[in-house]
């Protein structure tokens, strides 16, 4: 089902907690929405479920205006981030719940939670109840009885945020092979922006209420449309610096990162990725003065100029605290931003 | 000096045993005594020094108190009472309890402030406003003067109130958005999720409705209306001094108490855990 959002607002008193948001989502797409918490990116999701009834705007499934629509009319299905399971009912009765309520026969509703069940792999914890469920596989019997009654969209509030460290890698790989099996659209709201980037088709990036960037994840990475989204991608953090040019040549305090821009003169704000340095002996020298050891990188502090930098380099390399790096940057890595510190182009 | 430790703690749980036996005997002797005077022949009774067990159980006793004033019209009484209250206080309080915690409306707040507030008046203030509303309605002398007053409780209302309040919201969400209207959640998430409150309150509830003394003898005149309690009060002083049918009829007053709380201890033990929930 495709989706459309239009101009979607809402308000809490003075706060715009949407702000004439904009979005379509193709059928059977994956859209994480994402963003730090309050830029209202729950508000939308739970607009989309019509839990929360928009000041503003439209939102149509398909070419069907569902602004209007009830929750339970909408078919949709929907993940809470504590999963919302009834805690007294087995996780038979669980799943089975949404069709009962819709006036399904017991035994067809049983029949249909078992399919779904082995869908999410959890058939064989039918007759238990939630209490004796790890987290993960709550998660699964939260996503089996929303989709039971197989809705046309599916959303999830932060579905990964209450599982540990490992348990999400793998849940959030198990989210994209359930989707990609019952082929449903897909939108869930994440402030993880490994999550979001990992198994998303799109990623939405909101701040404030406002949408930033809507776009594939691999594209959002490279061409951010401005510094927020810069920012909030990429672990380690984005290097902010200011660089001056002056007949196509980028320098920053002095060490000159790039000659042949083509760039009108003047001073910019840019932003340098940790992993866009490259050792190279005639670059610019750094002094590192701390290191941190991440596994497959090293993650070496150290200064261009007055601007704190965080350079990646391979982990097999021998280096010290108070030893001297000459590094340069990769071709088209410098993401130049105008005074609105909206998107030039990478140089 | 470790050996001096462990006499130290071997003496601790002595005392602890100790201490505890002796506050079960406390509470248990006054039992143990009315049920044996309750089987012993008045020489017995007044034997000095008195004998803890009677030599032959008198289970005539029994017989005999329950034929002396009428008990069966009192335990009927009494159980119709008891019966109505209770379910009524059940209604109304997980009614007004799911208002409170789960519905809006305009002044709820308000309203239950008022709740609150009328558990700082005492109980005896209300006993003479509602004699009064009850003589107005001329139910004097009639169940419903003993079961109308009875069946909604603030307390009970603010009890399961703050219970329901702990159910997540997700909950009603995710029930909303499985097509469940607010009678259905109510009914099918809300009151098996608080089943352990819900009993606590309907045995508190038995409890007190049972032993309820003051307000049946104040509505009823007629010996048909009378309680068990107020029935065993009359009895005191028409039976004069055969202290051991008296005993005999408390036996038969506390019995069927001991039996439902026992019967429903197991219900209040076996909880609803609500780890089923995260975050």
């Amino acid at each position: 089902m495709d989706i459309r959002i239009e101009n979607l607002t809402k308000t809490y008193g003075n706060l715009n907690a949407v702000d004439h948001m904009n979005l379509s989502i193709n059928d059977g797409e994956l859209v994480g929405l994402l963003g730090p918490s309050g830029c209202g990116k729950s508000t939308t999701l739970f607009m989309l479920s019509g839990l929360t009834t928009p000041t503003e705007g439209k939102i149509y499934f398909g070419d069907k205006d569902v602004t209007s629509i009830p929750p339970e009319d909408r078919e949709i299905g929907l993940v809470f981030q504590n999963y919302a399971l009834y805690p007294h009912m087995t996780v038979e009765d669980n799943i089975t719940f949404p069709l009962i309520n819709r006036g399904m026969k017991k035994a067809q509703a049983r029949e249909e939670a078992f399919e779904i069940a082995k869908v999410v792999k959890i058939e064989q914890y039918m007759k238990r109840r939630p209490s004796e469920l790890s987290g993960g596989q709550q998660q699964r019997v939260a996503i089996a009885r929303a989709l039971v009654k197989k809705p046309q969209v599916l959303l999830l509030d932060e579905p990964l945020s209450n599982l540990d460290a490992k348990l999400r890698v793998a849940t959030r790989e198990e989210i994209r092979r359930i989707q990609q099996e019952v082929k449903i659209t897909t939108i869930f709201v994440t402030h993880d922006q490994e999550e979001a980037m990992s198994i998303s088709d799109r990623i939405a990036v909101m701040k404030e209420g406002v949408l930033q960037q809507y776009e594939v994840p691999q594209t959002m990475y490279l061409n951010p449309a401005n510094t927020f989204v810069a920012n909030f991608l990429g672990m380690p953090e984005i290097n902010n610096i200011e660089i001056d040019v002056k007949g196509g040549v980028i320098s920053a305090d002095g060490n000159i990162l790039r000659k042949g821009a083509s760039l009108a003169d003047g001073h910019y704000k840019a932003g340098i990725r940790p992993e866009s340095f490259y050792v190279d002996e005639n670059g610019a020298a750094l002094e590192v003065s701390n290191i941190r050891m991440t596994g497959r990188d090293l993650l070496l502090f150290t200064k261009l100029g007055s601007t704190d930098v965080r350079v990646l380099v391979h982990s097999y390399m021998q280096i010290g605290v108070g030893d001297k790096l000459g590094v340069s940057v990769r071709d088209e890595h410098i993401l130049v931003f105008d005074d609105k510190e909206v998107l030039i182009g990478r140089f | 000096m470790k050996s001096n430790r462990k006499i130290a703690n071997i003496i601790a749980e002595v005392l602890k045993y100790v201490i505890l036996i002796a506050g079960s005997v406390f509470t248990i002797l006054p039992f143990v005594w009315m049920i044996s005077s309750s089987l012993k022949t008045p020489a017995e009774l007044v034997q000095v020094p008195p004998a803890l067990f009677p030599e032959v159980p008198q289970w005539l006793n029994y017989k005999s108190a329950w034929e002396a004033a009428p008990f069966a019209r009192y335990l009927v009484n009494t159980i119709i009472v008891t019966i109505c209250t209770t379910a009524g206080v059940l209604v109304t309080t997980v009614l007004s309890a799911f208002a409170f915690s789960r519905l809006n409306f305009p002044g709820k707040k308000t309203v239950f402030s008022l709740f609150l507030a009328t558990l700082m008046i005492p109980g005896e203030m209300l006993i003479i406003t509602n004699y009064e509303t009850i003589i107005k309605l001329k139910w004097i002398d009639s169940y419903r003067a003993m079961i109308v007053p009875w069946i909604s409780s603030a307390f009970y209302i603010y009890l399961l109130t703050r219970f329901f309040m702990q159910v997540p919201e997700s909950l009603y969400l995710a029930a909303k958005v499985d097509k469940c209207s607010d009678f259905k959640y109510m009914i099918k998430i809300m009151v098996p999720m608080n089943k352990q409150a819900i009993f606590s309150i309907a045995i508190l509830n038995i409890i007190s409705s049972w032993n309820a003394f003051l307000w049946p003898l104040l509505v009823t005149n007629s010996q048909e209306m009378r309680v068990l309690s107020n029935g065993l009060v009359r009895f005191q002083t028409e039976a004069g001094s055969s202290t051991e049918l008296i005993m005999a009829a408390s036996c038969i007053l506390v019995m069927p108490i001991i039996i439902i709380y026992l019967f429903l201890r197991k219900y209040i033990i076996e909880g609803v855990t609500r780890s089923g929930l995260k975050g």
